[in-house]
């Protein structure tokens, strides 16, 4: 530590920390442009200046390290002098267009100006003018989909340039020329489009960079600011969403160091826009004569309520199933599963929709049935070596993908990407390992069997042998030497964190996978040391919380088993009643209890069953079939259309409640805007519902009042105080923190081979486009701005050999369906595989699945 | 590619030389503008992938330097250093002289492509001023009327 | 006078490394590798009291000391070859006429750093003298002086020619640096200084061409030597460039201490067409200039500094009675304006300023309070900037107006430049 004293005031920092860093810390400001504390410093705007005691010039505060005994003055005559001067620098090629700068108000430049307190310029001559045409009047242009660029009011901090470079990894925007006509612009033809550019718009200290939906939309002085949690990603990532009336302006990042650091991406920031769209349901709807006609709540709770009795009276309660969204909060999500539980009296409960081959429920017995990240992202940092395996980070999880880089690029922590494709992340990646589809399993044990020690048995050593890296070779494409080499980085890394993503979730061999490598953390000592681990990054904003908070046939909150006596008392103490120990259906049991007549009622809370079931033609004739159908929506979805009663429902930034992020995170999020025309939030809904039913139990007045039964009910929710979640929110951790004690016991996981279809010779994989996040943000018209057209991305010699070329129409055909859709030609994918994005609803990608087969065979032919 | 197979494999010859790989920029730069001149987006996107260096960064690095134009030049691209010691010897009555002579002024080309005139700093040739500079290679040093004119003719000729 | 770097300047091609090592070449190279360890050779440059020729003046031996010796990353010597500086043009000299010699100073100074890769970084525009230094170096490695086992003793080095591109800034050592490492010339914060952090992340030392051209006699001569020529603080000699209106301009290799009449009158032969003497810049347009009154004035470190000014590059820039001191300022601030990187504030926008005031004045739109706003502004420059271009931009306003502000005077009142600048092209 070293001491210094700022203005006459003691402070203590850390070695290597600023003159700066030390004066924040005593809570003295001293203005700033070019400096971001995650950015390096590089000294430049110099209106940091302060006086350093014995230093004959004045120091730029940013980048002078505190040295022991130093006397630095933020606030001397000549420090602010010396301010004053830099800043009439600044002012004198700055357009001063401030009544017409869409940054007035929260301009870093204005608010120093101010601050500074010189009111006179002694510059007299003309201002420097970079001119984007002739004609233009604002000397404005469009850089982006999203973004505007105002180069006469840049002052050349180059924080957007940085960011992008030091932090993103980006290279869409540059800074050109040099002296005073140094300029921020993207080079000819190349659109900025990266999925944080719009972090560069947030940084910017002047109006120069400018997006596109906000500009001119409102001073932001005329709006509020509510805290909310980013309801796409499962990475949780905080944001400020900025309101005026009941309208959301725009959404910026809410710095959470655990979490984003600051950063976050395009489709957190501009896909606010769904919750004001025009398609959003406006009341209630009831199906009459075949069509949805608007209704009042009382004539829907009337006829939920009644339809609910009756089928109870009639069927019993197993005649219902309840499907609940990894996209609704906890509270909305507790309270479903308990209406079901309680009010209807059933298990028939489930979220997982998208998934062919369900993972067994989570559990709370050991690590390994946990089924979620071990580790927190902030870990990634603190690893020595990353190994991530099936996810397409960057896309997926964005803002888990900066970190990896962070880890990479400031600790030089080496990364392994194990996919059947490239991804983004290849760029950071040590080693990149490409097996065939399919075939990862087998690659896993081949790394188990060159990482064998005494933790195996002889019969685990006798079976895992027969993955020898020669035969594996051949069978996942991946060089022998390359499996061994690999095995050998894993071994002997000080430290290891796994990823597992959304490919090996709806992997057909998603368990095995999942336990293989288990094994091979186990072997490699990754199980037991800190830092290390098996992460399972789940999808969505809020699919951790739908697990833990038992939306789920076999599970109560808390991933606890149903014949769990004691908590079951607790439960059915604090619920007051009774509750079923039978396990209800999981999500394909319910659909083929429709199917089979056997379920009458089903209740859809916020899950767009039509597009994500894997089998789009059994969703719909199932949906067709069911007697009574209640679905309880934001759009009028592909679901929502075919159900009997339609319900609006509020969008997370409607409503105020809890999410449980990737990393187990709950963390709480206020409402930003009212309901938009009717709606109301699910859980609000439900409680309507319960009480329209007289199931007083269910008098909840706000969030507040199921969180806290909530965190008082919900094992390794215990203890949290929603009064107190604070910006930072809290992991929930119950098993997770005692991971370094745990015993595991090695499993035998086969590879089993998949059987290629005569006549369908490619492999169809799917997930998110890096700007889109499920089907919801295609609402999004900003979004789409950045990209709005499905594709089907396939190997470059596939499609030679088929005559394709890019943009070419094609049609994708399975023995289940067939979609029309443009080709993307690609080297990123080997040879038998396509890639078709899940986000556009106009391209019907699940018309081609069959939820019997776990590999999804289609073949592709030109329009 | 635009870029000569000759270019190519000085760029590539250049990739793996130094201790980082961006170290090979300005020679890369260097061999495209030795081939054409001037440095275009096309070229420079080629350098980019050539190097496996983003596009982008190889524009921001060409935009610094001043020694690679951007558009076309004459064929020959005379530059006049107007720096004190030239100036104090007259630099400014060569540009005069030069623009009068070739019927353009400093930064144009002439109609038939064979000379453009520009303006350059301290070449380090003050012991020898007034002085201009061809196509980035040749200094032409002590400079009077008579020798700008005999250069000008000579290079005509070739 | 005594020769060191130019002994050899004017025998016939020098240039080539048969005539280098026939006139006593390379042996002070030999002499290091066989006698001296890398501390030694620190050792004696530090003791020779050698500073740094590019301008700055840093002593050389102190400056390789601070290379820190436990340090595992490589180390690098990075030779500054891009001179820029206006009327300025000694090291252009040694790179056409003896390129060894700055390269065999180059070998021993790596030696003495530790350093296994030496890049030599030359301004883009001397194309002479890339193909001079590019052929000197395949000669060098052809010979043994460079790459693996240097003459046998287990040292290797490696050096790259590098050519710069046009840009006045990369001349200042971390830009030159950032440029080395394909960046834009962009000056960097020092702390830290290449010595600790310096090319690539690494220790790393950028010395001048004429500095290094000194170390093969101090090694072959010793430290004694060497700090026996010139004066006790500047010992050794110095390069001046001579040029402007003077009838001799050229190169001058002189003792330190010499006075400054005896280079413009004794050897460059007197002011031309013997008009009046008005101005002397004596060491690149970066230090202040001096008048009549101080042609006693001796040229070394101190002496110039007592004398308002600095030493410099050696860039001698001489101006007589027809030359308009607006004009001049005008002309170098539109050059420093051009070479501005555009990192930090006072610089990029007050080179500007600054010249925009003296464009006025100089076209007859000045006003009197022009004059002290220049050098309002100029202090709103000095001392606050990343680097010295800042500090070197105000310098000819300021020393300027100080010795001739009835001039600037003049211009306001009479809406103008009366006294523009006689010298046509012949």
């Amino acid at each position: 530590m070293v001491k210094i004293n700022v203005d006459g005031k003691p402070v203590e920092v850390e070695e290597g920390q600023t003159v700066l860093q030390a004066a924040l810390k005593l809570g003295i400001y001293c203005p700033t442009f070019c400096w971001h504390e995650k950015l390096e410093p590089i000294g430049a705007c110099r209106i940091c200046l302060v006086e350093i005691e014995k230093s004959p010039k004045l120091a730029v505060s940013c980048i002078t390290k505190a040295m022991e005994g130093m006397n630095v003055h933020v606030s001397s005559p000549k420090a602010i002098d010396g301010r004053k001067g830099v800043m009439e620098m600044l002012l004198v090629n700055h357009p001063l267009d401030c009544p017409t700068c869409d940054k007035g108000g929260e301009c870093d430049l204005q608010d120093v100006a101010y601050y500074v307190k010189n009111d006179r310029s002694r510059f007299g001559e003309p201002k420097r003018r970079f001119l984007t045409s002739a004609r233009s009047t604002f000397d404005e242009k469009q850089i982006g989909p999203l973004m505007y660029l105002t180069m006469n009011r840049c002052i050349a901090c180059f924080k957007c340039v940085r960011m992008l470079k030091e932090v993103a990894g980006e290279y869409d925007l540059g800074a050109f020329g040099r002296g005073v006509f140094t300029e921020i612009d993207v080079v000819k033809d190349q659109p900025i489009t990266n999925e944080f550019s719009g972090n560069t718009v947030e940084i910017c200290p002047v109006g120069c960079l400018t997006s596109k939906p906000f500009r001119y939309a409102v001073r932001t002085w005329l709006t509020q600011k509510k805290s909310s949690v980013c309801g796409f990603c499962s990475d949780g990532c905080n944001l400020t969403l900025w309101v005026g009336g009941d309208k959301i302006f725009r959404a910026t990042s809410r710095k959470n160091d655990a979490v984003d650091e600051g950063w976050i991406c395009d489709k957190g920031r501009y896909g606010y826009d769904i919750v004001n769209h025009s398609d959003r349901i406006k009341t209630p709807l009831i199906k009459k004569n075949g069509k949805l006609e608007p209704a009042t709540w009382e004539e829907t709770f009337d006829l939920i309520s009644n339809k609910i009795k009756e089928t109870k009276d009639k069927f019993g309660p197993d005649a219902f199933a309840g499907i609940g969204s990894a996209r609704c909060s906890n509270e909305d999500n507790y309270l479903f599963q308990k209406f079901f539980r309680t009010v209807v009296g059933t298990n028939n409960i489930d979220h997982r929709v998208a998934f062919k081959r369900l993972l067994p429920s989570p559990s709370s017995s050991s690590i390994e049935n946990l089924y979620t990240m071990t580790n927190s992202i902030e870990e990634l940092e603190k690893t020595k070596m990353i190994v991530v395996i099936g996810c397409d980070i960057t896309s997926e999880h964005p803002i888990i993908g900066l970190r990896i880089k962070k880890a990479v690029n400031n600790y030089a922590t080496p990364l392994v990407l194990i996919n059947s494709k490239k991804t983004k992340l290849n760029a950071w990646a040590k080693t990149e390992i490409l097996p065939k589809f399919g075939t990862e399993v087998a690659l896993i044990n081949s790394l188990c069997n060159a990482a064998l020690n005494q933790k195996a048995d002889q019969g685990f050593k006798d079976w895992v042998k027969t993955y020898s890296p020669q035969k594996v070779s051949e069978i996942t494409g991946v060089e022998a030497n390359a499996i061994s080499k690999l095995a050998e980085e894993i071994s002997s890394a000080e430290r290891c964190i796994f990823l597992l993503g959304r490919d090996v979730l709806s992997h057909p061999q998603n368990q095995e996978l999942i336990d293989a490598v288990y094994n091979l953390a186990h072997l490699t000592g990754a199980l037991n040391k800190p830092h290390s681990g098996v992460n399972l990054l789940w999808e969505y904003n809020n699919s951790q919380g739908a697990l833990d908070m038992g939306v789920l046939p076999d599970r109560l909150p808390g991933l606890t088993p149903l014949n769990q006596a004691d908590y079951l008392q607790n439960v059915e103490k604090v619920w007051q009643s009774k509750i079923s120990t039978k396990p209800g259906f999981n999500i394909h049991q319910i659909l083929d209890g429709i199917d089979k007549g056997e379920v009458k009622f089903l209740y859809v809370m916020e899950e767009n069953l039509v597009s994500n079931y894997p089998d789009r033609k059994y969703a719909q004739a199932v949906l067709a079939k069911a007697a009574f159908s209640v679905v309880q929506e934001i759009f009028l979805s592909e679901t929502a259309q075919r159900a009997t009663v339609v319900l609006p429902a509020a969008s997370f930034a409607e409503k105020e409640g809890t999410f449980t992020s990737v990393e187990r995170r709950v963390q709480k999020f206020q409402r930003g805007v009212r309901p938009q025309n009717q709606s109301k939030p699910d859980w609000q809904i439900i409680s309507m519902l319960a009480l329209w039913m007289d199931y007083e139990n269910f008098n909840y007045d706000s969030t507040e009042k199921i969180s806290t039964e909530i965190f008082s009910l919900v094992p390794s929710y215990l203890g949290l105080d929603y009064k107190k979640l604070g910006n930072n929110g809290a992991q929930w951790n119950g098993f997770v923190s005692k991971k370094e004690a745990m015993t595991y016991s090695l499993k035998k996981t086969d590879l089993k081979p998949i059987q290629s279809e005569q006549g369908y010779p490619f492999i169809l994989t799917t997930g998110n486009l890096v700007h889109h996040c499920g089907t919801l943000s295609g609402y999004s018209e900003n979004l789409n701005l950045v990209v709005n057209e499905s594709f089907c991305e396939m190997n470059q010699q596939d499609a030679e050999k088929l005559g394709i070329k890019t943009n070419d129409e094609i049609w994708l055909e399975s023995a289940s369906g067939k979609i029309k859709t443009k080709a993307k030609l690609s080297s990123n994918l080997q040879p038998g595989m396509v890639f078709v994005p899940i986000n556009f609803k106009e391209l019907e990608v699940n018309l081609l699945m069959d939820k019997d087969n776990l590999v999804d065979w289609i073949k592709i032919s030109k329009v | 590619m635009i870029l000569s197979e000759k270019t190519q494999k000085k760029i590539l010859a250049e990739k793996n030389k130094y201790p980082q790989p961006k170290t090979a920029i300005l020679p890369a730069l260097y061999a495209v503008y030795e081939e054409f001149g001037y440095l275009s987006n096309e070229t420079m996107k080629e350098t980019g992938e050539l190097l496996n260096i983003p596009f982008l960064e190889i524009v921001e690095v060409a935009s610094f330097y001043t020694m690679f134009p951007k558009k076309p030049t004459g064929k020959y691209f005379l530059q006049v250093c107007t720096n004190l010691s030239c100036a104090l010897l007259g630099a400014e009555d060569l540009v005069k002289h030069l623009e009068e002579k070739l019927k353009v002024k400093t930064g144009q080309v002439t109609p038939d492509g064979v000379f453009s005139i520009g303006r350059v700093e301290c070449l380090g040739s003050c012991g020898t001023a007034p002085m201009l500079q061809v196509n980035n290679l040749h200094f032409q040093e002590d400079l009077t009327k008579e020798k700008v004119d005999k250069l000008l003719e000579e290079l005509k000729k070739s | 006078m005594t020769k060191i770097v130019f002994k050899n300047i004017d025998k016939p091609e020098q240039y080539k490394i048969e005539n280098y090592i026939k006139n006593g070449g390379y042996q002070g190279l030999a002499k290091t590798l066989k006698e001296y360890k890398p501390a030694d050779i620190i050792e004696m440059v530090k003791k020779s009291g050698l500073r740094g020729r590019g301008g700055a003046g840093f002593p050389t031996g102190l400056k390789w000391g601070f290379i820190p010796k436990d340090s595992k990353k490589p180390k690098y010597l990075c030779v500054n070859a891009d001179e820029s500086e206006p009327g300025t043009f000694k090291d252009r000299e040694i790179m056409e006429k003896d390129p060894h010699i700055s390269i065999e100073g180059a070998i021993i100074a790596s030696y003495a750093i530790g350093a296994n890769v030496c890049f030599y970084y030359i301004r883009g525009e001397f194309v002479l003298c890339a193909q001079r230094i590019q052929k000197a170096i395949e000669e060098a490695y052809d010979k043994g002086y460079l790459g693996k086992n240097i003459l046998g003793s287990g040292y290797n080095l490696d050096m790259y020619l590098y050519r710069g591109a046009g840009a006045y800034i990369c001349g200042e050592e971390t830009a030159l640096l950032e440029s080395l490492e394909g960046k834009r010339g962009l000056a960097r914060v020092k702390p830290p200084f290449p010595a600790v952090e310096g090319l690539y992340k690494s220790p790393t030392v950028v010395n001048n061409v004429e500095t290094l051209a000194n170390v093969p006699d101090i090694v072959l001569k010793g430290a004694d030597w060497f700090l026996s020529i010139g004066t006790a603080k500047s010992p050794g000699t110095k390069i001046f460039s001579l040029s402007g209106h003077i009838n001799k301009p050229g190169n001058y290799e002189l003792d330190m201490g010499t006075p400054l009449r005896h280079l413009i009158y004794d050897l460059g032969g007197g002011i031309k067409d013997n008009r009046k003497l008005k101005a002397i810049i004596p060491g690149g347009p970066s230090v202040p200039i001096l008048t009549e009154e101080h042609l006693d004035v001796k040229l070394d470190f101190e002496s110039l500094v007592q004398a308002g000014t600095m030493l410099g590059s050696g860039g001698v820039i001489v101006m007589d009675e027809t030359t308009c001191m607006v004009k001049t300022a005008l002309i170098l601030m539109n050059f420093f304006k051009h070479e501005s990187c555009g990192k930090c504030t006072p610089c990029r926008e007050g080179t500007v300023w600054l010249y925009d005031i003296l464009y006025r004045l100089e076209h007859g739109e000045g006003k009197k309070e022009d004059i002290d706003l220049l050098l309002k502004v100029c202090e709103n420059i000095g001392g606050r900037t990343i680097c010295a271009l800042g500090d070197a931009a105000i310098v000819p306003v300021q020393s300027t107006i100080k010795y001739f502000r009835e001039e600037y005077i003049a211009h306001v009142e009479n809406r103008g430049c009366l006294t523009p600048f006689k010298f046509q092209l012949n």
